[in-house]
């Protein structure tokens, strides 16, 4: 897949509602402040996106304008379906 | 089945519950995984009690907006404010105030549970400011 199709394909699972997060990036992403509103928001508006690079836990890093328009950089796994988020 | 801790400290008060998670067997290292829904019930769960236990501060504030997935255009425009008066309220230059909190809190609380009656009325009375004051009248 290459990363304009992963990029469609991140903003659809984000519209589905097909996210999950890793118990890291959950407590993350509570310590910044960022609920799952500003994520999906984030990953719905995804503006830009990058192949995370080996030996990372992600496959991808996107980035993309949150609920006040500030942009949230986000790096998710794309497997079975659905979008795996990781860290932020 | 498998449920992990979940924790948000908001005005320092600390808010956990307790929500189903899952491992994946492609990628076990990766740990236990949320799914997105349960998040948004355990934070229906977290709004709910803002909003039952009357809390009032700039977190908490923030947090029920953006479960409302609102962003603050959108809640200064339905309280009727300046967008910079809520970006005053979230960052602790001013107080958030009793009614805003309680609006906000309220239409997090009925989110929550599917309802929008507060978000409605709010977006109406909003509405009513773009009508027209004065009507032309022709008599003949």
């Amino acid at each position: 897949m290459d990363s304009a199709e992963a990029l469609r394909v991140i903003r659809g699972l984000a519209r589905a509602n097909r996210i999950w997060l890793t118990a890291h990036a959950d407590r993350e992403a509570a310590e910044c402040g960022a609920s799952r509103g500003h994520i999906r928001c984030a990953l719905i508006n995804a503006k830009s996106i990058r192949a995370s690079g080996p030996g990372r836990a992600s496959d991808w890093t996107v980035a993309g304008p949150d609920l006040d328009g500030d942009d949230l950089e986000i790096a998710l796994i794309i497997q079975d379906g659905l979008l795996v988020i990781t860290v932020y | 089945m498998r449920t992990i801790e979940l924790e948000r400290k908001l005005d320092e008060r600390t808010f956990r519950g307790r929500v189903p998670c899952s491992v994946s067997r492609k990628r076990p290292e990766l740990g236990p995984l949320i799914d997105y829904h349960d998040l948004g019930v355990f934070e229906g769960k977290v709004v709910q009690s803002i909003f039952g236990q009357k809390l009032l501060g700039p977190q908490s504030f923030r947090f029920c907006r953006s479960f409302c997935e609102m962003s603050m255009q959108a809640v200064a425009d339905l309280l009727q404010v300046d967008r910079r008066t809520v970006q005053r309220w979230e960052s602790e230059e001013s107080p958030v105030p009793p009614w805003a909190m309680l609006l906000v809190s309220k239409m997090a609380d009925e989110r929550s549970k599917g309802r929008a009656v507060m978000r409605t009325w709010l977006t109406e009375l909003a509405d009513e400011d773009g009508r027209p004051t004065e009507i032309d009248l022709d008599v003949a």
